[in-house]
């Protein structure tokens, strides 16, 4: 390398460095504001998340998530196909709303204190314990068979850390999604996988060679969230929720979606 | 093995394949584009400019393009550089697709002997002229072999953007996988689409090359 | 384009915070790289030598072998072996499977390169060598693989640098290498900003060194004729 061009390369990273400085801004306007302009709703929802989010034969969204994001566009356009859906996993939403590609996200976040200081909850809407997905034929009973175990979890879902605080002796083996860490299981690379009991007891119905066991630990409730200090969406978001509590959809999609699993999912 | 799932899913697998073909044909307009304005800016007078673009190529030449996708996809937004879906996922890859283009011009320009350079000056054309109708005619020739090889790892590559959500051939047999769970079947489907998609740039590719080589 | 207040602010000290394992993710970069670089050289070198041995069917195999690989995305491949083949009672355990995926990978390219390599030194040569006295293996040993080599050298380290990004395709297996720690660490505290341009910075630290390892290399060892 030449002097020249090392100077070049110093003048390259000043000039990024300062750009990168002098960017910082805030927008006052809500995403409402946004949306009601655009005509369109852009929802990050699951897509292997059974029964919150999934994609039928059809490739069409499905899911108690998905109800819930097109009552949204009818609410706001009068139209419940004005709704844009694209897929998260459970790593990427935070991002995805933090980057703009979508206002909101109706996705199985658990609310945590620290997803808190990043985005705006909503009222809680579910309620989930964890639970444990292994091998029909399994010993594994409850968190506590698992030291030594490898363990599948999905990147970014709280079950992570609880395993890692709960279990810090099993070896977690993280995935990118739910189908990646449930065929981990089959194919026999982990001795379970460990998510929130709704999708765990879903995928135990669906599949005769898998069960779900344990009892559901550390209860959280799940949350609807929009960008961190937009107020007024969230206001908007919290009333739609109370609607829909008050004139009985709620308890037309929790049977929709959850009858046949009921008696085992911590009531709200 | 289970064909039933084969044959049932095979509609939404070519449908996610018409996705890929459409990301990978915009990628190739632009990215291309993009790449010969880059390769041929290593050629202009000023040597500062040349030094910076050099640079720049270089830097996200080293990159891998899953990490580009990431960085222009979640990090660009702070800032305050926001893009939809699947517009970044095509930004990303045509920023990849110009860098490596443009180090395809330059090396098609460098191969062309310096002598030609100097005899067509030397006859009165300017040094834009000489470029335009002596070098870049010929440097086009040798271009095209590593250019369609690198339309093929393109079309590859567009598979990465399943990671990030974007509907696409990979995507929509892990849309299939996430509800049938048989992921040897229909991965291999989708490897032998994307092959029936490469195979015949790869063959082009190659009888350019011999063709050039053929006196 | 979506609107709404955001809540972006730089905050570099995640990267001071992350960069332990950043650096752990690097290593394993490192080792998957070489040890699959190593190894691709070698099956890429046996399978060239495959294909110029006499008779129809083992370069029609090479050939087969070569055009499957080149001509199929990296990412099916490696879901293939890591998800598909338990379907067949074939278990490899993440590290094994990434690193067969990315040795048959880049071994096929390698092939290409070294069999393209052999056919441009001139046929003379050969017949030349053997004429002076020496053995065929000790012709191609020590007058045609050499030339060969020398020939094929740009075009092989292009594909070693090339290994060495697509070595982030195994972070989709559960590989903590650099590429999954960094996804791992933003996914987390949510500094995508911070912790993408960090990777991207240890990757272009390491494909310099790697480019620049190679260049030497290239004027030691295969000093131009």
């Amino acid at each position: 390398m030449t002097s020249s061009r090392r100077r070049m390369l110093g003048i390259v990273i000043a000039a990024l460095v300062a750009a990168l400085g002098a960017a910082g801004w805030a927008e006052a306007q809500s995403a409402l504001e946004t949306v009601k302009k655009r005509g369109k709703l852009i929802a990050g929802v699951k897509t292997d998340f059974p029964p919150f989010g999934t994609i039928d034969s059809g490739g069409q969204n499905v899911g108690f998530d998905v109800d819930v994001a097109h009552l949204f566009a009818r609410a706001l356009f009068n139209d419940e196909h004005q709704v844009e859906l694209v897929a998260v996993t459970s790593g990427n939403r935070i991002p995805f709303l933090q980057s703009g590609k979508i206002d909101i996200i109706i996705a199985t976040v658990t609310i945590t204190d620290e997803r808190r200081q990043v985005v705006e909850f909503s009222e809680p809407y579910f309620m989930s314990g964890s639970l444990l997905l292994v091998p029909r034929s399994s010993p594994v009973r409850g968190l506590d068979d698992l030291a030594g175990k490898t363990v599948a979890v999905v990147q970014g879902a709280i079950q992570d850390k609880d395993v890692e605080q709960l279990q810090p002796r099993a070896n977690r083996i993280k995935f990118g999604k739910v189908s990646e860490a449930v065929l981990a299981v089959k194919g026999g690379r982990a001795d379970a996988y460990v998510h929130d009991d709704i999708v765990i007891l879903s995928l135990a119905k669906e599949n005769s060679d898998l069960k779900a066991v344990g009892k559901p630990f550390v209860p959280r409730p799940y949350g609807i969230a929009v960008r961190k200090g937009d107020t007024e969406f969230i206001q908007w978001v919290n009333a739609q929720l109370g609607r829909m509590r008050q004139d009985g959809t709620y308890d037309r999609l929790w049977r929709k979606y959850f009858a046949d699993v009921e008696a085992q999912l911590v009531k709200p | 093995m289970n064909l039933t799932v084969v044959v049932e899913t095979l509609p939404y697998l070519l449908r996610g394949t018409v996705s890929t073909v459409a990301i990978a044909a915009a990628v190739v307009v632009l990215g291309t584009a993009a790449g010969v304005v880059l390769g041929l800016l290593r050629f202009v007078p000023w040597t500062w400019l040349e030094t910076v673009v050099a640079w720049v190529v270089e830097l996200v030449r080293a990159v891998p393009l899953l990490l580009l996708i990431f960085f222009i996809f979640f990090g660009l937004p702070a800032l305050n550089i926001r893009i939809p879906t699947f517009p970044a996922a095509v930004l990303a890859m045509s920023l990849w697709m110009a860098v490596n283009t443009s180090e395809v011009v330059r090396g098609g320009i460098k191969s062309i002997p310096r002598g030609q350079f100097e005899a067509a000056r030397s006859t009165g054309l300017t040094g834009l002229q000489t470029m335009r109708y002596v070098i870049f005619p010929q440097a086009v020739r040798r271009m095209i072999p590593p250019f369609v090889g690198l339309c093929t790892i393109l079309v590859k590559d567009t598979s990465l953007a399943a990671i990030i959500g974007v509907f696409e051939l990979t995507r929509a047999a892990q849309e299939t996988i996430e509800r049938t769970l048989r992921s040897f079947e229909i991965y291999l489907v989708t490897a032998a689409i994307y092959f029936a998609i490469c195979f015949p740039l790869t063959r082009f590719a190659q009888k350019a090359e011999a063709r050039l080589h053929r006196p | 384009m979506t609107g709404g207040p955001t809540a972006y602010s730089f905050d570099w000290s995640a990267v001071a915070r992350g960069l332990p394992y950043l650096l752990e993710g690097a290593a394993l970069t490192v080792l998957i790289s070489a040890v699959a670089m190593v190894l691709a050289l070698g099956v890429g070198l046996g399978l060239a030598a495959l294909s110029q041995v006499p008779g129809r069917l083992p370069p029609r195999m090479v050939a087969a072998d070569v055009e499957v690989f080149r001509n199929t995305p990296l990412l099916i491949q490696i879901f293939i072996v890591y998800f598909g083949l338990p379907q067949l009672g074939l278990k490899l355990s993440p590290f094994l499977s990434g690193l067969s995926a990315l040795v048959l990978y880049a071994a096929a390219y390698n092939a290409e390169i070294f069999r393209a390599g052999l056919e441009a030194v001139p046929k003379g040569q050969f017949e030349a060598a053997r004429s002076t006295g020496l053995t065929e293996l000790q012709a191609l040993r020590y007058v045609i693989v050499p030339q060969a080599v020398r020939i094929s050298f740009p075009a092989l380290g292009n594909n070693l640098v090339s290994l060495v990004k697509n070595s982030s395709l195994v972070s989709t297996i559960g590989m903590v290498e650099l590429m999954f720690v960094a996804n791992d660490i933003s996914f987390n505290n949510f500094r995508t900003f911070e912790i993408y341009g960090a990777a991207a910075v240890l990757y272009i630290v390491l494909v310099l060194a790697l480019t620049r390892l190679l260049r030497l290399a290239e004027e030691r060892l295969l000093p131009a004729p």
